[in-house]
């Protein structure tokens, strides 16, 4: 606001400056010459005042907004400001949320082409801290998988493997017990090819895609 | 009231120089140019004041100083030129006369230059 103030200001000057140079002028024929001269003089005021104004120099320029005084029952600036600023953060978390549980679906999917492989569930750990220059990529794949193939599961889905452990307490969810499991062979070597198309589908080293079995729990 | 002085001079001289011309036209010549210079460094005083309050002006609008003095020199070039060609059409000599006009106007565009280019300079910086 200032610089325009100063613009209107100057322009004022010049044309007061411009009103008193042509009355000194002569009379004759050289005055259309030197009104040229002083037209272009304030074409230049002008243009460099519109240029300090057009390179953006009224936008450091402006101070900012300023309260004389809180009207009652309106927040303050700080806490406007404050809100602003929280709202921001906010918005931008569930970006990142709504972002890694479409990328935990896609790799769910990527994982699930193989046909021999069941993926029970995908983490997806993100950089989330904002000043981070890695912000919003991915930092690590966790990889669930059934330890029983899927054909298997196919052929009785209702019943999960049961593994009896004599000895040891069950628990109080009865015969299902959850936990890491060691898969066959040739599944676990599918989980393998599956974990290295995630790292490269996502240009992730193959240190940052893990994955794990785990046998069917009861009820879940 | 330097007004009334400078009036009488100039209808003096005036007189004198009516007086004259038909015997002696030259004389008549360098006493309207001696009149002139009179009245001239009469006022020259005054015109310094003038200059001050355009350089206080031009200050303000933060002018180059630059230009105001080309724009002086411009003004005191059509002033200088101005006098001169009328003198000489009183003369009779018109043609002459014409002739310092031309070089007035070319000393003028000549001194105008700079401030093209600095106008020309102007837009370019506008442009990204």
């Amino acid at each position: 606001m200032e610089i325009v103030r100063n613009l209107v200001l100057n322009l004022i000057v010049i044309a007061v400056l411009a009103v008193f140079l042509e009355m000194l002028l002569p009379a004759g024929d050289m005055r259309r010459y030197v009104k040229m001269v002083m037209g272009l003089l304030i074409v230049i005021a002008v243009l460099q005042a519109a240029g300090n104004l057009i390179r953006g120099g009224w936008q450091l320029d402006m101070p900012v907004p300023a309260q004389t005084g809180p009207s009652p029952g309106a927040p303050g600036l700080p806490d406007i400001m404050a809100g602003g600023r929280r709202l921001a953060a906010d918005t931008q978390a569930q970006a990142l949320e709504q972002y890694r549980q479409g990328l935990a679906l896609q790799i769910a999917a990527l994982a699930g082409m193989n046909g021999r492989l069941t993926v029970r569930e995908v983490e997806v750990d993100l950089y989330g801290d904002k000043n981070d220059k890695k912000f919003g990529q991915i930092r690590q794949v966790q990889l669930l998988f059934d330890a029983a193939p899927a054909a298997a599961e196919q052929k009785n889905p209702l019943v999960g493997p049961v593994k009896v452990e004599v000895g040891k307490n069950a628990g109080a969810g009865g015969n299902a017990v959850s936990g890491r499991a060691q898969p066959p062979p040739e599944v676990e070597q599918a989980a393998r090819r599956a974990a290295a198309n995630v790292a490269n589908f996502y240009n992730l080293s193959p240190e940052q895609v893990k994955f794990e079995f785990r046998t069917a729990a009861a009820g879940g | 009231m330097e007004i009334m002085q400078l009036v009488g001079l100039g209808l003096v001289a005036a007189v004198l120089a009516v007086t004259i011309r038909h015997n002696k036209p030259e004389l008549a010549m360098l006493l309207s140019v001696a009149t002139g210079i009179m009245i001239f460094l009469a006022v020259l005083g005054k015109i310094g004041a003038v200059i001050d309050v355009l350089k206080e002006l031009s200050e303000r609008a933060s002018l180059n100083m630059v230009y105001l003095g080309t724009l002086l020199k411009i003004v005191g070039i059509a002033y200088i030129a101005d006098f001169g060609a009328q003198i000489c059409r009183d003369a009779g000599e018109g043609a002459i006369g014409a002739k310092i006009e031309f070089a007035a106007k070319i000393l003028v565009l000549v001194l105008a230059v700079p401030i093209v280019a600095a106008v020309l300079q102007s837009l370019l910086k506008l442009v990204p």
